[in-house]
């Protein structure tokens, strides 16, 4: 059955859809587009909003993949100091290429660390290096 | 640009302490000499120093054209703690220009040394009375100096707190210390403490809990 909700992620999307959902619709759809996705969904058809649709075909044009992996979920800044990190700079190094204190850095670390499942910058490097996020030549 | 509007009231205030600085006096056996200078930083062990170092000379490693108290004082302070440099720019346009010839220049230098001894000697008392002559006869200095010598150093100010104000908006709720020259702190002050962003406290005061 599709589903109604807020606003979608395409990553919520497509999340949903992988559970076994047969579409996805965001809240602001006219009466006549959700009756038009009812039908399609009773034949079988998968149905997304346009402005899911769109993004999603966005990604596909700019060769990005369909679903954001954990780097994605970095933010820029902690995509610099995970970059950083994995070419060797100590904590204080990172700090002082980026004009932040120490401790924030700490703090970015400490986050990169949560969104990518490791315990440790090594890890994070490693993790990094072998996904090819980050390149160290 | 920073805003001062309210909706920044929000964000974690970064602690901010302006320390002034005297350029060559430091290297003279004064009690405010190069070794204090590294003391304080020791000491104070702030998040982030500024400097009146150009940002491209900076990158450069290039220290050669920096005040003497930021190459051989506050850069080797703060690589032996975890302190940030942060190069604000500089030096000022109006210290790398030719001296002046006149009277009136002769009588602002003979001012401007009066001042800067005055300070060191000033050294014993509290941080907040040492102000209050020292921002008195700069502002007399001030009135001294040619209208476009004091455009150039305003514009020179000012560019100086964009570049605060940017380490603010970078890390916020930090602790900075701004190391100037003496000369520059009272317009800097004045400024930056219209941003509720930013806390002006006395350097003393820059390790203590908001």
């Amino acid at each position: 059955m599709p589903f109604l909700s807020l606003p979608w992620t395409p990553d919520q999307a497509l999340a949903t859809l992988q559970a076994g959902a047969i579409g996805c619709l965001s809240v602001g759809i006219t009466a006549d587009e959700l009756a038009i996705a009812l039908r399609q969904a009773a034949r079988g058809e998968t149905t997304l909003s346009p402005d899911l649709a769109r993004d999603l075909i966005a990604r596909l044009a700019q060769n990005q993949p369909l679903m954001s992996g954990p780097y994605e979920t970095l933010t820029p800044r902690e995509q610099e100091v995970l970059e950083l990190v994995c070419h060797g700079l100590s904590n204080k190094e990172v700090a002082q290429r980026l004009f932040l204190s120490v401790r924030t850095v700490e703090n970015h670390l400490a986050n990169i660390y949560g969104k990518l499942g490791v315990r440790s910058r090594t890890e994070a490097a490693v993790l990094a290096t072998q996904q090819g996020w980050v390149s160290t030549t | 640009m920073m805003s001062n509007s309210p909706e920044f009231e929000n964000e974690p205030k970064t602690r901010l302490a302006l320390l002034g600085t005297l350029g060559h006096l430091h290297t003279e056996p004064l009690r405010y000499d190069l070794a204090c200078l590294r003391s304080l930083v020791e000491a104070l062990e702030p998040d982030l120093l500024g400097v009146e170092v150009e940002p491209e000379a900076w990158e450069r490693g290039d220290l050669r054209g920096a005040p003497v108290e930021v190459r051989d004082g506050l850069v080797p302070a703060a690589r032996r703690t975890d302190t940030v440099i942060v190069p604000l720019g500089g030096p000022s346009p109006v210290e790398l220009a030719p001296p002046e010839r006149g009277e009136l220049a002769r009588l602002r230098a003979n001012l401007m040394q009066g001042a800067d001894r005055l300070l060191t000697e000033l050294q014993r008392v509290s941080e907040g009375l040492r102000h209050f002559p020292a921002n008195l006869l700069y502002g007399v200095i001030a009135t001294l100096t040619e209208r476009e010598t004091r455009h150039t150093e305003h514009a020179y100010t000012d560019h100086l707190v964009q570049q605060v104000l940017e380490v603010v908006r970078r890390d916020p709720g930090c602790t900075a210390l701004v190391a100037v020259n003496v000369r520059h702190c009272r317009h800097i002050r004045h400024t930056l403490e219209k941003y509720p962003q930013v806390r002006i406290v006395r350097y003393s005061q820059l390790k203590g809990k908001l």
